[in-house]
């Protein structure tokens, strides 16, 4: 009974990882391997300025847009936790960015910040008489719009795991806190963030993981523009492969990225851990 | 509560601020909300306005007159079609991950057989493996199976990525059902195909569909690897469809704005009418580390 799950994923998702690591070490003309080369791709790769312009996007996006997310999400999920009425409403309605697609998403977000006739233009020219600004035309500016809209996009997922370990700390906390006098700020501080570690990490983990993997974002909004300014590892790594069709380096982009994700992942585990037990 | 003699201090405390800390609470709720609803309101409007007052600075807030003309455009363009690719690849993803993730799940979650251990394993081994890393790899292997721009090498590779999270949400599920009424159906002379059948299917319900939605969600909104196997015009999905749309030269908003929001509607609707199991199937996915 196992059985036809176990083939099907062996054989398209475990073993392509394997063929992945085969790839990058040959000189790959469409799709077929040529000759081995070594480390050659990876080389190639490392040499290349746009790479380590890549890796500057990759972390600066990463970074900014876990951090801005957790903060964003735990704002809504302590919102979402009050019992107050139309808390279910305000549930569903903080949901709906999450279910809608990267690419409806990012489409409706490059139209609102059009240069020429977006809604975020007539808002400061036509509210606040401030100048018009070419928000996607510029390099720092088009990268903190990438992060604002991941940030939209991906609060609501935050909301939904930290509101589950919200639910999961027992109210005997709160009630013994208060008795002993300490303040809703001193709660927070001394009761949720510290019961809340382990969702915390599982939510830095899978964030951290979807960002550095986003590729549609900047396809969409940025098209990685201007000049290769927003393009992060993973867009580089799409566009060698199936733009400039170079499947050998784009394999060793792939195998990098990979790693990063591994090292990244170690790393939270370990800082979290370490925290929790001084 | 009531034996509680020292309640009082935080009790008197809470008292007084209650009004204005509701206050800007529903505040910073609406505000919230505003912000979420915004980008779908306006991407709404702008569907519904003529071309010339799309393209008018500052622009008209409401459309006028309002017009279905964005969406025609949209479906002589080819928008029912990538609506119709998109749900037999969605539905047939689910079916599919729903019967082979059932079959595996119970024996998994059953069953202490040699190897039991390393066959989970091997199974929950992909989710660990961000989809980028496949991505150069399957292309490889579906051109050289002559599964590109197919119906089947799409469904093919959604139905083994979501593979994995439905083994592993079924299995905690089914592990929650006591084991006694198996028991007594296999008394009966039940074969173990029957009491998955009649027994743990119907008790399963509840993950059964989360899993359903879940699944639905990730195959319609998949774009990257969608992208890499369609390449003729009949084939493409609908995120492929608006992605290519929007590259076309001389973008006209108010098309682009109708047809993303048609495409958007089938997971808002199922979103609105099943958010208690969207919201489970979320959780599931996310604790699987």
């Amino acid at each position: 009974m196992v059985a036809p799950a176990l083939l099907v994923i062996g054989a398209f998702s475990l073993l392509p990882t394997l063929y992945g690591i085969l790839v990058s070490l040959y000189r790959v003309e469409f799709v077929e391997l040529l000759t081995f080369v070594g480390a050659r791709n990876y080389v190639d790769v490392l040499r290349d300025p746009a790479f380590w312009n890549s890796v500057r996007v990759s972390f600066t996006f990463t970074a900014c847009s876990v951090a801005l997310t957790f903060v964003g999400g735990f704002g809504l999920a302590l919102l979402g936790n009050q019992q107050v009425r139309f808390r279910g409403a305000f549930r569903t309605v903080a949901l709906l960015p999450w279910v809608t697609s990267y690419v409806v998403t990012y489409l409706i977000f490059r139209w609102i910040l059009n240069a020429d006739f977006g809604l975020l233009n007539a808002v400061l020219v036509e509210g606040f008489g401030l100048p018009r600004i070419n928000w996607l035309g510029d390099p720092a500016l088009a990268l903190a719009a990438l992060v604002g809209v991941d940030v939209w996009r991906a609060a609501p997922y935050a909301m939904v795991l930290l509101l589950a370990g919200l639910q999961g700390i027992p109210h005997e906390l709160y009630e013994a806190a208060a008795i002993d006098g300490a303040t809703r700020m001193r709660s927070f501080f001394a009761v949720t963030l510290p019961l809340m570690r382990p969702t915390i990490l599982v939510l830095v983990v899978l964030l951290t993981i979807i960002d550095f993997n986003v590729v549609v974002a900047m396809l969409v909004l940025t098209g990685g523009g201007p000049g290769i300014a927003t393009e992060a590892m993973s867009l580089r790594m799409y566009n060698e492969a199936f733009t400039y069709a170079r499947m050998g380096p784009a394999s060793a982009i792939a195998m990098i990225i990979f790693a990063a994700n591994l090292t990244l992942t170690a790393v939270y585990i370990r800082l979290l851990r370490s925290e929790h037990h001084s | 509560m009531a034996g509680r003699p020292y309640a009082l201090p935080s009790s008197k405390r809470k008292f007084v601020p209650v009004a204005q800390s509701q206050i800007a609470l529903y505040a910073a709720m609406l505000l919230a909300g505003t912000l979420a609803l915004l980008p779908f309101a306006w991407a709404f409007l702008t569907s519904l306005k003529p071309e010339r007052q799309v393209f008018s600075f500052p622009p008209a807030l409401l459309p006028n007159p309002a017009t279905p003309y964005n969406y025609g455009r949209a479906v002589d363009h080819g928008l029912l079609l990538a609506l119709f690719n998109s749900s037999v690849i969605s539905l047939s993803t689910v079916g599919l991950v729903l019967v082979a993730g059932t079959l595996a799940a119970y024996p998994l979650a059953r069953l202490r057989f040699r190897g039991s251990q390393l066959v989970l394993f091997l199974i929950i081994a992909p989710m660990m493996i961000p989809g980028l890393v496949n991505l150069v790899p399957t292309y490889i292997v579906m051109a050289k199976l002559g599964l590109l721009d197919s119906y089947q090498g799409l469904i093919l590779i959604y139905w083994v990525h979501s593979l994995p999270l439905a083994i592993w949400v079924l299995r905690g599920f089914f592990q929650t059902i006591p084991r006694e009424l198996e028991d007594a159906a296999a008394v009966d002379g039940a074969s173990v195909l029957q009491s998955l059948w009649a027994i743990i299917v119907p008790l399963s319900q509840p993950a059964l569909a989360a899993v359903a939605l879940l699944v639905f969600l990730n195959a319609w909104n998949e774009f990257v690897i969608a992208s890499i196997m369609t390449s003729s015009a009949v084939m493409r999905t609908a995120q492929v469809f608006l992605y290519l749309n929007m590259t076309d030269v001389g973008v006209n908003w108010g098309e682009m704005m109708a047809s993303a929001l048609a495409i958007n509607l089938p997971v808002l609707g199922l979103f609105l009418l099943l958010q208690r199991r969207f919201i489970a199937g979320l959780t599931a996915g996310a604790l699987r580390f």
